[in-house]
This record gives C-alpha cells, sequence and structure tokens, in this order.
C-alpha cells in the first residue's frame, strides 16, 4: 500500500512538474480576448441599458 | 491516457482535481460552445425572467436582464478563466492562492451548495413539466401528482447518477444533441408567444409587482441578471480547464454561458408580462396544442438533464480536492452530490420553488465579494503566475499556507463584501437602501471585497511575507 502511495506521489509530482512548464499550459488571454470581452461585456450592455431605458 | 493512479484505483484526469495536461484537454471550442449552451439554457431561465418581469416591462426587462447578465459573465469570467484555463485546473482549486491551502474549503463549500441549489430546482421542474404532461394527455390523474413529482425526481437523480458514469464524456455527448434541441424549442417558444400575443400586446403589458421608481426596477432586473450569472462561477473553470488554451474559451464562455441564458430568459419574462406565469409547462399545452405543447414539454425536461449532468459533474471536481475524496470511486462521488439535491426535489420542492429568488440573490451575496478578491489576487498580485507544487502542498512548507492555511486578508474582505450587499439589498426580503437604485448591490459588493484584498494583502500580508507574494512563482 505504501509503496503504491509512494508511486502515486511520484506521478503526481511528475504531473505538477509537467504542468509548470511554459509548453504545457493553456497561455494567457490575449490583447484581442480582453477587447472581445469589453465588446460583449462593457460596451453591448451600455448600448443595451442606454436603449432600454429611453 | 490521461491516467494516475491514486489509491490503487483508476481515475480519468478529467474526474480529477489536479492540472490537466496537454493531451488531456481534449475539448474544441465548439465542444466547450455546445456545453455551454447546454449548461446554461435550462428552465432556471424561465424563473430568473420571471422574477425580472415582475417589475419591468419587456423592453426595458430585456436591456437589463441581457446587460445585466453581459457584465456577470464579464466578471466571472475575469475571476475564473484566466487561471483555470491557463493551467488546467478547477474553480476551487483557483481560490487556494487567496484562501489558503486550507481556506478554499470556503469555496468548495460555496460550490456544493449552489450546485445542490441550481440542480433541486431543474429536478422539480423536470418533475412537475413530466407530470403536468401526462395529467394533461390523461395517462394520470390530478391526484397522482404529488406522487409522481417525487417518483420522477428519484428516477431523474438516478438517470444522472448512471449517465455520469462515464464522466466528462458524457457531458461533452449530452451537450452536442440538448445544445440544438434548447436553441430551436426557445425560438419555436417565443414565435408561438408573438404569434399568439403580437408586438403589441407585448408592448403594452405591465409588470405586476413594479414599485413606484423606474430606476429602481430597472436596477432590480440587471441585478437579478447579473447574480444569476456570476452564479456560473462554479462551473466555468470546471468546463474550460478542458479546452486546450485559454484564448480558445473566450466567446464560447461567453456567447454560451452569457447570452443564451438572456434569450431563454425573455421567455419567462414574457410569460410574467402577458399569462402572469413564468412557467411555460403550465401554459405550453394550451398555446401550441397537444402535440407540439407535449413535445416541448419532453424537451423542456430533457434539457434540463444537461444542466444537471454538468452541474452535479462540477461538483463532484470540485469535492475530488479533499483527499478523502481522492481516495472513492467517480461514482461514489456523483452520489454524494446527488443525495442532497434528491432530498430537496422529493422533501421540499414547493417550498424551495417557491424561495427561488432569494437563493439567487444569496448566490450574489457570497459569489460577488469572491470574485472581486480573485481578479485583484491573480492579476494585480500573482501577475497572472501560480505556483502548480504549492496549490497541491497541504503542508506548512506551501507558500499558500498564510498563516495556518488560512488567509485573513480573503476572509475580512468577503466579510466587507457580504456586509456592502446586506446593506444594499437584503437577499432575503428585498428591502434596499441607497444608492442600491443607482449602483445594483452586486458591484459594490465585488468592489469592496476587491478594495479591501487589496489594502490588506499590500499592507499587510506582503510586508509581514506570507503568501507567496515576494517569492519567484514557476
Amino acid at each position: 500500500m505504501e509503496a503504491k502511495s509512494a508511486k502515486n506521489n511520484l506521478l503526481i509530482e511528475e504531473r505538477l512538474e509537467a504542468i509548470s512548464l511554459k509548453e504545457n499550459q493553456g497561455g494567457d488571454l490575449s490583447s484581442w480576448d480582453y477587447v472581445c470581452y469589453v465588446l460583449l461585456g462593457v460596451i453591448f450592455p451600455g448600448i443595451l441599458l442606454i436603449w432600454g431605458w429611453f | 491516457m490521461g491516467l494516475v493512479l491514486v489509491d490503487n484505483q483508476k481515475v480519468n484526469e478529467a474526474e480529477g482535481a489536479y492540472p490537466l495536461l496537454p493531451h488531456e484537454r481534449t475539448w474544441s471550442s465548439r465542444t466547450l460552445f455546445l456545453v455551454s449552451i447546454s449548461t446554461s439554457v435550462a428552465t432556471w431561465c424561465f424563473l430568473i425572467g420571471g422574477y425580472i418581469g415582475n417589475y419591468l416591462n419587456a423592453k426595458m426587462g430585456v436591456a437589463a436582464l441581457t446587460a445585466g447578465m453581459m457584465i456577470g459573465m464579464l466578471l466571472v469570467s475575469l475571476a475564473v478563466i484566466p487561471a483555470t484555463a491557463k493551467y488546467g485546473i478547477d474553480s476551487v482549486t483557483s481560490t487556494k492562492p487567496l484562501f489558503g491551502n486550507r481556506g478554499w474549503i470556503i469555496a468548495l463549500l460555496l460550490q456544493y451548495l449552489s450546485v445542490i441549489g441550481w440542480n433541486s430546482i431543474l429536478l422539480i421542474f423536470f418533475a412537475k413539466a413530466a407530470a403536468r404532461m401526462l395529467i394533461i394527455t390523461g395517462i394520470i390523474s390530478e391526484s397522482q401528482s404529488s406522487m409522481l413529482i417525487s417518483s420522477l425526481a428519484i428516477a431523474a437523480v438516478i438517470t444522472i447518477w448512471l449517465l455520469l458514469k462515464s464522466g466528462s464524456k458524457a457531458v461533452k455527448n449530452i451537450s452536442a444533441i440538448i445544445a440544438i434541441l434548447i436553441i430551436l424549442v426557445g425560438i419555436w417558444m417565443l414565435y408561438m408567444m408573438v404569434n399568439k400575443f403580437g408586438f403589441q400586446a407585448i408592448a403594452a403589458a405591465q409588470p405586476p409587482y413594479a414599485s413606484h421608481s423606474t430606476i429602481w426596477n430597472y436596477t432590480t432586473g440587471i441585478e437579478i441578471g447579473l447574480v444569476s450569472l456570476i452564479a456560473w462561477w462554479p462551473y466555468v473553470g470546471g468546463i474550460v480547464r478542458i479546452v486546450p488554451k485559454a484564448s480558445q474559451t473566450t466567446l464560447p464562455s461567453m456567447l454560451g454561458l452569457g447570452f443564451p441564458v438572456a434569450v431563454m430568459s425573455t421567455i419567462g419574462l414574457l410569460s410574467v408580462l402577458l399569462i402572469g406565469v413564468p412557467d411555460p409547462t403550465i401554459w405550453m399545452i394550451e398555446l401550441g396544442g397537444m402535440i407540439y405543447g407535449s413535445i416541448v414539454l419532453a424537451f423542456i425536461a430533457f434539457a434540463n438533464f444537461g444542466s444537471a449532468v454538468i452541474g452535479v459533474y462540477i461538483s463532484c471536481i470540485g469535492l475530488r480536492n479533499l483527499t478523502i475524496m481522492q481516495k472513492q470511486s467517480w461514482n461514489t462521488v456523483t452520489l454524494l452530490t446527488l443525495v442532497p439535491i434528491c432530498f430537496v426535489s422529493v422533501m421540499i420542492p414547493d417550498l424551495f420553488f417557491a424561495k427561488f429568488g432569494h437563493f439567487l440573490t444569496l448566490l450574489g451575496v457570497f459569489f460577488a465579494p469572491l470574485i472581486g478578491i480573485q481578479i485583484i489576487d491573480y492579476f494585480v498580485f500573482r501577475k497572472k503566475q501560480l505556483s502548480m507544487k504549492d496549490l497541491y502542498d497541504s503542508s506548512s512548507s506551501s507558500v499558500y499556507t498564510f498563516w495556518k492555511g488560512w488567509n485573513p486578508a480573503s476572509l475580512i474582505s468577503l466579510t466587507c463584501g457580504f456586509a456592502t450587499y446586506f446593506y444594499l439589498l437584503n437577499p432575503l426580503t428585498y428591502g434596499s437602501n441607497t444608492p442600491y437604485q443607482y449602483t445594483t448591490a452586486t458591484l459594490p459588493s465585488m468592489g469592496v471585497g476587491a478594495l479591501v484584498y487589496w489594502i490588506i494583502t499590500r499592507f499587510v500580508v506582503i510586508p509581514l511575507g506570507r503568501g507567496g507574494y515576494k517569492s519567484k512563482q514557476h
């Protein structure tokens, strides 16, 4: 049981080491992503709210 | 493929809480989009829209709910997606850097309770819709409905448990079918309402419980939209982590989790304004006729399964963060999530159904400050970098230990956020205080939580060398 647990820990450690490498990560959001967020989450709702109020 | 031995058991990593490696992140943007639609669009949309229809007419209601939901989706995306999509982790794990390597239990508890609440509503709705269909078609009598609703809820829980035996594959497969059906049914329902009542009647319909203050009504519509969408916090991390790149998640999440909810909520909004009830299962047969109405009722009932399957899946991933849950089989973990849902659906369905509005605002109370804190921590203090080894180290050697595993900064900030929300809008009575009518309760609560967190972290936590803010991150 202890041997299996040690093997398990080793595999988890390997996994954590692997995901710490940049090439194994999903990367950060790009400028274009932030533009999409602003358009869909700020400008579009803003226009809707003005339209709804008047 | 993608297997790690956990105490003598093989567990697919997509059903575990450890970070996913590139070859395990198999969903495309399209899959995420379909899963998002299937997750977000369910009969809760009708209830959400119905609440807004109590205060606003059609034009203002559509504007407020859509705007509130898109803003809510933006905020929850900024809080959760950058870390979860980058490292392949779930929402609960992403809170360890701010709550501490023991304090994250708060996030798990919030996730667990919210998933139970959301999915109980789904099963209650499913059982009611199915029972109504059987009554209308003469298969059972009205007197048998109560017993049937309980039986159907139990049957639904068992079905979900069986469906989830194959984990994320079940989520993917079921979503593709349901998402398309939901879109078609939603369009058909809107068409039926417009066809039956006409645009003029829709535009002229007045909300039944509007207050004398137009701005209060408008803000309340936005608030309901906001809290409904920030309540996706538990769901977002669990599904975006299976997509390989963070930038592949932006449009699918905004357009799949945010916009469709607004469109389907419009049906509930119009239902309240034109018919007086938000629940289309009550009038669908009358409006659509026996055949089409029954088909739509069946679709609505079926659509809830997609959302429930994903909700339970997400909750199980969160539970997997507990060491004791890592030792359990996947089937046991899904069962542990489903038991409380079954209890609520069978024992107190009418009470919970009636208090759904309170449940929604309570979600805002909890998730709003959490989202504010998470955005500040990840972007301002962590500079978009987390240490994976420390994230999964529950010992005192982890940089996320803070003080015995807890970060007082986040606890104090959460409390300040709660207090702000309660001052502005009491989630139980809907009594409000100025400046609620100009600001909503969610946004100030989020802002206060973020500001207090920034002050304490900047002037106390970092100078004392806790939380790993100064150490070089991996």
